[in-house]
């Protein structure tokens, strides 16, 4: 029961948008729709409001089909990128709108007003202008007018991408914990992983229309599907290796993976799953050397992409280095693997 | 991307519906009337107008008075709209009212204002010329200064740096990227002033002939219909040949600029561009000369001051009308009034169905003959009725609305001008909100597009009212001795000798001046900023 999507198709004219995309979303589950830009994530979001007429397939409710019912009687709530607060109206008014819709009454409105204010950590704002809030206030007084409607399914559109990232990281959790705390049924669109793997319970990675895994958090970050996926969740390096008794050994030596499977195999390796540290040496030899061919200066740690001499078909491979340690350009460098940075792909 | 809340796919019969009603009223008022012309004209004494060298001479001055005007206007134009577009100043919704108002006053209030500063009882070119130009100095500074305000200051700023003067800069880039405003204004002010009727009639004293007087003259006085519709004809061909010229502009303006937010492209002035200013501040004082001399005049007789014009209101003159000066001002409030709501509701609609229009061809081509009442000139406009108003059923025929209906279909372009661009730039996503908000389709209409549009409409409201108000080509036709307008009752009187009646027309002159300024005042505070085209 919730929210099914069935074989769903949207074309632009002659533009495929969403292709035959299937995805449940169960009642007080929170899915998140991963994926690049232009990959049909907002068309899909807008067809399941009623904004967007599918070509083909359809949408659930329960079990009912919604193809017959208009977007105002769906009773889905929807947050946009931009806010779409209306410009007219102040910040209660805007609030106020669903209820007002529903035909509540005048105490009941304002009652309702303050109460998802308070939610969204806005109290007292209800004369505000719109036009007077910032970007993280639009937002959450966008989300607050859509929980006012008390929507059956929340859905949400990029939601915090128009805000700066300090800004965006925090309200990613405030929000995380609202869909958590009222048991929310939502799908919220996003091209940022960390958003995704915030505020979802499932992630589902889209891309040219087509749905390409859907999984837990913790178990798409190891497990990617394929290359594509392991290349949109940021895993610059791909090499084969052999995995055995929870251990991979590759080109880069041996590293622990949480996989049962035995065999061949293959490794996304993101920056974070090799480590770099200059030995200066006067050591012994390491077992896996690499130059440093690039680096720069990341928030908390040096980005280097090496090559390795022992295995020069992988080109250039992406590696993190500690700050105060870092490698100079063309220096030596020892290599090992981080379990942390490594996926098993497939 | 498109959804289907705005389209007509939601509601097909309301706009099909809508559309019909706007269609017909044009049909009727306005082709049927037309055509009637055409079919005049061609059937007999085109021929003979058009071997009449006299006529060419008509032709030839007629498009040499409007070639001349539209250069001054231009000229006198720019630098109203560098200020309006390019520097940060206070009280300009002030400054943009009183560039406005001359092109709102009815155009026989702007004749007898040069009449009363330069005199032209026997005819003045000089003073028909500045007069069109005066008129239209506001289509230059708001069509040039809407996209100049919007243009990215930052090209000229990228030539500068490369190397170009001031000077320079202007030439090489803003003024190749203004060109779609250039052209448009001058199509449209050349086709204003060569259809100007108002002005040459008060101005031209008797001497100085346009086709449009050449019309009225030949219908009025000497009864040749033939020979006036063949003259329609001619006016006709110019106006289609000016317009198309005008929409090709236009949208090659829609095309290729980077436009900016108004308020980022103001700022104050600096070295060179003071000469600008000072160019436009003489520009405004030239603009209110005429205004306080014809203030001016109202009040003086020959021997000195005098309230006589204003006492006279209440009587007739010295008998040249029919009616009291108060109860033609009730005649055109009433008038003015009935235009008012007819032109709204008519504009409101067509806004409706062009929003609603999906195909860009079909919604152009609406747009289109919506826009050619506008450019028609009124006195054909006037003399089309007259011609067809015999068909009409007998109640129709002597109806007082007659007036209005001429005076909507003039009015209603300039609301849809105002409005469209306003209900356009409605983000299609507060529709959506609104939907998903629980609002159906005509509820979405009321809360987001006619609440976002409410003040705009308000506005164009007032515009049509002035401009119903001060409509004098096609009244001038229709209106009866007993229902006559102000500025009718100015002509007739202007008509007629003696000290009073003369004197009675200022008063009546400055009186719309006054009601009308007030209009505009309020007008341009209700304005949503740099929205619409005029």
């Amino acid at each position: 029961m919730g929210l099914e999507i069935r074989d769903l198709s949207v074309r632009f004219g002659s533009v495929p948008a969403v292709s035959g995309v299937n995805l449940s979303v169960a009642a007080g589950e929170v899915v998140a729709l991963l994926g690049p830009s232009g990959c049909g994530k907002s068309t899909m979001l807008r067809a399941v409001a009623g904004l967007e007429p599918p070509t083909a397939g359809g949408v659930l409710w329960n079990g009912a089909d919604l193809g017959g019912v208009a977007v105002h009687r769906r009773g889905f709530g929807m947050v946009f990128q931009d806010g779409q607060l209306f410009p007219h109206r102040d910040v209660a008014g805007n609030v106020a709108f669903g209820p007002r819709m529903r035909g509540a009454s005048k105490a009941r409105r304002r009652e309702r007003v303050g109460e998802v204010l308070e939610l969204v950590g806005l109290a007292g704002y209800e004369r505000r202008r719109t036009t007077e809030l910032s970007g993280g206030e639009a937002q959450r007084v966008a989300l607050a007018r859509a929980l006012a409607a008390d929507p059956r399914v929340l859905l949400l559109d990029e939601p915090l991408a128009a805000l700066d990232r300090a800004l965006r990281e925090q309200l990613a959790v405030v929000l995380a914990e609202l869909l958590g705390g009222a048991a929310a049924t939502a799908l919220v669109v996003t091209h940022d992983h960390d958003e995704a793997f915030t505020l979802a319970d499932r992630v589902a990675v889209m891309s040219r229309g087509r749905i390409l895994q859907v999984d837990a958090p913790s178990r798409l970050w190891k497990h990617p599907a394929d290359e594509e996926v392991a290349a949109f969740l940021g895993c610059s390096t791909v090499l084969s290796a052999r995995i055995g008794d929870g251990l991979a050994r590759c080109a880069l030596g041996e590293v622990a993976v949480p996989s049962e499977a035995a065999g061949a195999g293959l490794l996304g390796l993101r920056a974070t799953g090799l480590r770099a540290v200059r030995f200066g040496g006067v050591e012994e030899e390491p077992e896996v050397v690499g130059v440093v061919r690039e680096r720069v200066h990341r928030h908390d740690h040096v980005r280097v992409a090496v090559t390795v001499p022992q295995a020069p078909e992988l080109g250039r491979v992406e590696a993190t280095a500690r700050v105060d340690d870092a490698p100079e350009y063309e220096e030596k460098v020892r290599l090992w693997l981080n379990p942390d940075g490594v996926a098993v792909i497939g | 991307m498109t959804s289907s809340l705005s389209g007509s796919r939601a509601y097909p019969v309301t706009v099909g519906v809508a559309a019909v009603i706007v269609l017909g009223f044009l049909g009727v008022f306005f082709a049927w009337p037309v055509v009637a012309i055409l079919g005049l004209g061609l059937g007999g004494g085109v021929g003979d107008v058009l071997a009449d060298p006299a006529t060419w001479r008509l032709v030839a001055f007629t498009l040499g008075q409007a070639a001349a005007s539209t250069v001054v206007a231009l000229l006198a134009g720019l630098p109203l709209a560098y200020v309006l577009a390019r520097v940060a100043m206070p009280g300009k919704t002030l400054l943009r009212a009183m560039i406005t108002v001359p092109f709102v006053l009815p155009t026989i209030v702007v004749g007898m204002a040069f009449r009363a500063l330069l005199g032209a009882e026997d005819g003045n070119v000089g003073a028909i010329v500045l007069a069109n130009a005066f008129f239209n100095v506001a289509v230059v500074a708001r069509t040039v200064g809407g996209l100049w305000s919007h243009l990215d200051r930052r090209t000229e700023d990228a030539a500068r740096s490369l190397g170009a003067s001031r000077m320079r800069a202007f030439t090489s880039v803003t003024l190749p990227a203004l060109r779609p405003a250039l052209g448009a204004a001058v199509a449209v002010v050349f086709l204003f002033c060569s259809t100007s009727f108002g002005i040459v009639l008060v101005l031209g004293g008797g001497r100085y002939r346009t086709l449009e007087t050449e019309i009225y003259l030949r219908t009025v006085r000497m009864l040749d219909l033939s020979g006036a519709a063949a003259l329609s004809l001619l006016q006709l061909a110019a106006v289609v040949v000016a317009l198309v010229i005008a929409a090709v502009a236009r949208r090659r303006g829609e095309r290729t600029l980077r436009l900016r937010q108004a308020t980022d492209t103001a700022r104050v002035p600096q070295g060179g561009e003071w000469g600008v200013v000072v160019a436009a501040g003489a520009v405004l004082c030239g603009l209110l000369v005429p205004i306080v001399a014809l203030v001016v005049r109202s009040v003086s007789g020959d021997d000195g001051w005098t309230w006589a014009g204003y006492r006279a209101l209440t009587g007739t003159g010295a008998g040249a009308l029919e009616v009291s000066g108060v109860e033609a001002a009730l005649n055109s409030l009433r008038t003015a009034v009935d235009a008012t709501w007819m032109s709204l509701l008519l504009g409101l609609l067509a806004s409706a169905v062009l929003v609603s229009l999906r195909r860009r061809g079909s919604a152009e081509t609406m747009d289109a003959a919506l826009m050619l009442p506008l450019g028609v000139s009124a006195v054909t406009l006037g003399f089309g009725y007259l011609i067809t108003l015999d068909t009409l059923p007998g109640q129709l025929r002597t109806s007082p609305l007659l007036v209005p209906f001429a005076q909507a279909l003039i009015a209603t372009p300039l609301i849809v001008r105002m409005v469209l661009p306003v209900v356009r730039s409605i983000d299609d996503g507060l529709r959506g909100a609104a939907a998903l908000l629980g609002a159906g389709p005509l509820r979405v209409r009321w809360e987001v597009d006619i609440a976002l549009s409410a003040r705009t409409v308000l506005a164009a409201a007032g515009f049509g009212f002035v401009v119903a108000l001060g409509e004098f080509g096609a009244t001038s036709f229709l209106a009866r001795p007993d229902t006559i307008t102000l500025p009718v009752a100015v002509a007739r009187l202007l008509a007629r000798p003696g000290e009073l009646n003369t004197q009675l027309a200022y008063a009546v002159c400055a009186l719309l001046m006054v009601v009308t300024a007030l209009v505009v005042l309020i007008v341009e505070r209700l304005r949503v900023p740099t929205a619409g085209e005029f």
